[in-house]
């Protein structure tokens, strides 16, 4: 029961080692031809869509790949642009506070010289006006003393020489005075 | 006339045995096994073929078969850097593989071995037949030897191995030397994968013998190792293909032979150093 034929083809022949293994060239012929048969059919209908396939998919791939390159090159543009926005924009923001500042400083200045004019015309206008009162002021009080003096005149003299007279005579006095006192 | 799992008998054959003739032509118990190989091969290649036409649902042996498809039209394509030239070699490559592979994998069917016609195995795995790996190791070279051809031209290719001894004795010597390397990858092929799958069968056959009634559980760590050097062994037939071919293409020429004499020369010897690493798996 327990027989075992090892290499016990082998032994036959001796010589023959190649037929001792089994090769046979009928049998190397057929697998051989089986074999090639195998790979032609494959070459011709199996392999080529797979490989179209493959290669579809790695076309695929390396559009992906260059379409994310593009898009962050595109992005690192983009951001290079916005950066440089952001500066030109903050450095026409500062021009622009700065021209504010410039011209809030002429305003104000402006409206200060405008202000001080004012106020100097209308001191300046007081002034004319309180002058103007006061002369109008000194003649009503000559001309009232004047009355006063012909009055007190008269009325010591009791009688009038002439009116016009006395009054160009006192005021030639006043006037007097008044130089005397200058 | 069959004996169904008969564990309690040995036969360990190193040749296919005849099952029957066709005409004169012998049709062993390996052949029985590698016909339905193909039958599956064809059905499932076609199926993954249907599935990425899009005619078909994919399903995990479709997807199974375009990754690996994928990863060693990849390796070809790291091995032969010219497009066109991996692209040329690439069907024959992998189709060893994925051929090599179901072989080996469909001779570890529990039905291959037990079931005797007489003391003759019914059916035996195709991959451990030496008909299979010589023929498969033979159009390796063969195709090697037409890619180089067409390459560097008829005598270009022939410049590879004769050279005349009275300019250059020594590349003369080494010219030699190639013939026999040439001869040697055949043997070197077909053995290997031949050595390796039989010791596999052998391994599970005589495991299955000692463990008898427990075997169904014992093999189970076997059968998952021999998937895996199935794998493996598929995978060294191919690279080492691969790499066969592609230094008939870079020998005196190619795209490397534009780049500077010592970096053509490195490449070369970086892939025959890989070739020997794999040859030693």
């Amino acid at each position: 029961m327990n027989s075992v034929n090892y290499l016990a083809s082998a032994t036959a022949g001796g010589s023959d080692l190649f037929g001792s293994l089994g090769l046979d060239w009928k049998l190397l012929v057929m697998q051989t031809v089986a074999f090639i048969l195998l790979l032609l059919v494959f070459k011709k209908w199996v392999y080529p869509p797979i490989l179209a396939m493959l290669d579809k998919r790695d076309a695929d791939i390396r559009e992906g790949l260059e379409a994310a390159t593009k898009a962050k090159q595109a992005a690192n543009d983009t951001e290079m642009r916005t950066m440089e926005l952001m500066q030109q924009a903050r450095q026409e923001s500062r021009d622009i506070v700065a021209s504010a500042r410039t011209e809030a400083a002429e305003l104000v200045a402006n409206a200060r010289q405008d202000a001080e004019a004012q106020a100097e015309r209308i001191i300046q206008a007081g002034r004319q006006e309180t002058q103007a009162e006061l002369a109008k002021a000194k003649r009503d009080l000559q001309s009232e003393m004047v009355s006063l003096v012909v009055e007190a005149t008269r009325t010591v003299t009791a009688e009038t020489v002439d009116a016009a007279k006395d009054k160009a005579l006192i005021r030639k006095r006043l006037d007097d005075l008044q130089k005397e006192t200058v | 006339m069959f004996t169904a799992f008969a564990s309690s008998s040995l036969h360990i054959s190193v040749k296919a045995d005849t099952v029957f003739d066709i005409a004169g032509w012998p049709v062993t118990n390996a052949n029985l096994v590698g016909m339905v190989g193909l039958i599956l091969l064809v059905w499932l290649m076609f199926r993954t073929r249907a599935a990425v036409l899009g005619n078909k649902k994919p399903n995990f042996a479709t997807r199974l078969v375009v990754w690996c498809f994928e990863g060693l039209y990849n390796t070809v394509q790291q091995v032969i850097p010219d497009p066109k030239w991996s692209r040329r070699v690439a069907p024959l490559v992998i189709t060893m593989f994925f051929f090599i592979a179901g072989q080996y994998w469909l001779g570890m069917l529990p039905i291959v071995g037990p079931i005797t016609v007489g003391h003759t195995p019914l059916f035996r795995g195709q991959a451990a037949d030496l008909n299979m790996t010589f023929g498969l190791a033979i159009t390796t070279i063969v195709m090697a030897q037409i890619y180089a051809a067409r390459e560097l031209g008829f005598l270009g290719n022939i410049k590879r191995y004769i050279i005349n001894p009275l300019r250059d004795p020594i590349m003369s010597f080494v010219g030699i030397l190639e013939i026999v390397a040439e001869l040697s990858r055949v043997l070197s092929l077909s053995f290997r994968l031949f050595g390796n799958v039989l010791a596999g069968e052998v391994l599970l056959a005589v495991i299955a013998y000692l463990t008898q009634i427990a075997s169904p559980v014992v093999l189970q760590p076997f059968y998952f190792f021999e998937l895996f050097i199935g794998g493996i062994q598929a995978y060294v037939f191919f690279m080492l293909s691969t790499i066969f071919i592609s230094l008939g293409l870079t020998h005196h020429g190619g795209d490397e032979e534009k780049h500077t004499p010592e970096a053509s020369t490195t490449s070369i010897d970086a892939r025959t150093a890989t070739a020997e690493g794999v040859t030693t798996i």
